[in-house]
């Protein structure tokens, strides 16, 4: 008798490491699924060129970078798995909250600087997936300097104030009415690529002047002036075709032949020369169906403030 | 007869040396307007390269003429920024002579590319013909990237 007990035991204790080695099989290749579908998240979402600083021998979303904006110069924080002085020890909650809502760990306010208000549009499974890609590199132990800011921006309450005005958590909702490619564009540029921090010009107390979706921002990042991507003719990129867009995307080449070495430059080596054509394409599709704005009337406006 | 020829060819070579020298020792604002003329040039035949390469226009038979233009034109790139021709109203950057080495680096990639460009274009295989194109206009965007002042386009859009 007891020898048959054992038996079932043993038939069932086999059965059961069966089932965990099936599992643990599932979850590995889902795993790394989600880290390969997180490392081409990473470069469509433009983390790399924000969180590496400019030197050469930089390590790659260490933090570091300094960003001058009309608010300040920011330094961007390392984002490697480093317990310390990087995001080892964060939770997929608070990675979640961090890219979703603007919430550090603590619950602290991010400053918009950080463009979770285009994240947050994001679903929770394409946010764990990089979050599993940061997670599968090797930690970087490196602090960055603190913000440098005006008196009245130096405290985060600041940027809990603004992201009252400012900001609503949403997750993106595709539009019925409109093609899969256009939706797919509308993601990527609006969310993922988050283009309009740069591209759309702010009010200012910066917040993105919503009506004015792309059409440039005469007082960009270090102070360099944005252009006007929507599909005017004249101050936009309206004679441009959709190919022209996607090799721009691609290779940085401007129809004219001439090709940028503005700060669209690093925007194209690490975010939009990884995209897969299609995604190209679906860019291309969406910024040719905005209304088209004429920023050239108000130049003078522009140049003067 | 022989030894005349390869004369020849050593007055000629001198003279494009002394050609090359009294260029890059022009009045700056000319060699200014020559850069630029240079660099117009050349991204017109890359913007008819790429027309044709991607079948728009049907002109396959003048994309060897664009390709040896771009080949041609960059090779002038070494003597096209004389110590002297830069200063707030243009777009060089001070690196290109505080970090000579490095320019003349970018310099070189830009002509090897352009050459390789010029060999391919003969080749009838459209993809790899691409293929040095996109590493051609690699080096033309690290060197802007590196070198040039942030370009407004605003600038060039006066003729069209």
């Amino acid at each position: 008798m007891p020898e048959r007990v054992i038996g079932f035991l043993l038939a069932g204790l086999l059965f059961a490491g069966q089932v965990s080695a099936e599992l643990s099989v599932d979850q590995s290749v889902e795993h790394r699924r989600a880290v390969e579908r997180g490392a081409y998240l990473l470069h469509a979402g433009g983390c790399i060129s924000c969180h590496t600083a400019d030197d050469e021998d930089a390590k790659p979303l260490a933090g570091g970078h300094a960003l001058e904006t009309a608010f300040g110069t920011f330094y961007s924080p390392n984002i490697t798995p480093d317990e310390t002085s990087g995001i080892g020890t964060w939770s997929d909650e608070d990675f979640l909250r961090a890219m979703q809502e603007g919430r550090r760990p603590d619950g602290a306010h991010y400053y918009p600087v950080f463009p979770y208000t285009a994240y947050s549009g994001m679903g929770r499974d394409e946010i764990l997936a990089i979050k599993a890609y940061l997670f599968s590199l090797e930690p970087v132990s490196q602090q960055h300097p603190d913000h440098d800011l005006p008196w009245y921006l130096s405290s985060r309450l600041t940027a809990g104030a603004w992201k009252f005005l400012f900001f609503t958590p949403q997750r993106f909702t595709p539009d019925d009415e409109q093609s899969d490619a256009w939706n797919r564009g509308a993601y990527l540029v609006r969310h993922l690529g988050h283009c309009g921090e740069c591209h759309t010009p702010r009010n200012a107390l910066g917040g993105l002047m919503s009506g004015l979706e792309l059409s440039g921002n005469p007082d960009g990042p270090d102070g360099k002036k944005v252009p006007n991507i929507t599909p005017d003719r004249k101050s936009g990129i309206g004679k441009w075709s959709a190919d022209e867009i996607e090799f721009f995307l691609e290779l940085g080449m401007l129809p004219d032949g001439d090709f940028t070495g503005s700060s669209m430059s690093p925007v194209i080596d690490d975010n939009t020369s990884h995209l897969t054509p299609d995604d190209r394409q679906a860019i291309a599709v969406y910024l040719q169906s905005l209304p088209a704005l004429n920023t050239d009337d108000n130049k003078n406006n522009n140049a003067g403030s | 007869m022989q030894s005349f020829r390869s004369g020849s060819l050593a007055i000629l070579v001198l003279g494009f040396g002394v050609l090359a020298t009294a260029q890059a020792a022009g009045k700056p604002e000319d060699t200014i307007k020559y850069r630029h003329a240079i660099m117009e040039a050349m991204s017109s035949h890359v913007a008819a390269i790429l027309l044709i390469a991607t079948n728009k226009i049907d002109a396959r038979q003048h994309l060897q003429e664009h390709a040896d233009a771009v080949a041609n034109l960059s090779g002038e790139l070494g003597q096209l920024f004389p110590e002297g021709s830069g200063g707030s109203e243009t777009e060089t950057l001070p690196e290109i002579w505080s970090d000579s080495e490095k320019f003349s680096a970018a310099v070189k990639k830009m002509q090897d590319s352009a050459q390789s460009l010029q060999a391919a274009a003969g080749a009838n295989d459209n993809k790899a013909f691409m293929g040095t194109f996109a590493a051609a206009g690699k080096a033309c965007k690290s060197c802007h990237e590196s070198f040039r002042a942030e370009h407004d386009h605003d600038d060039d859009d006066h003729d069209d």
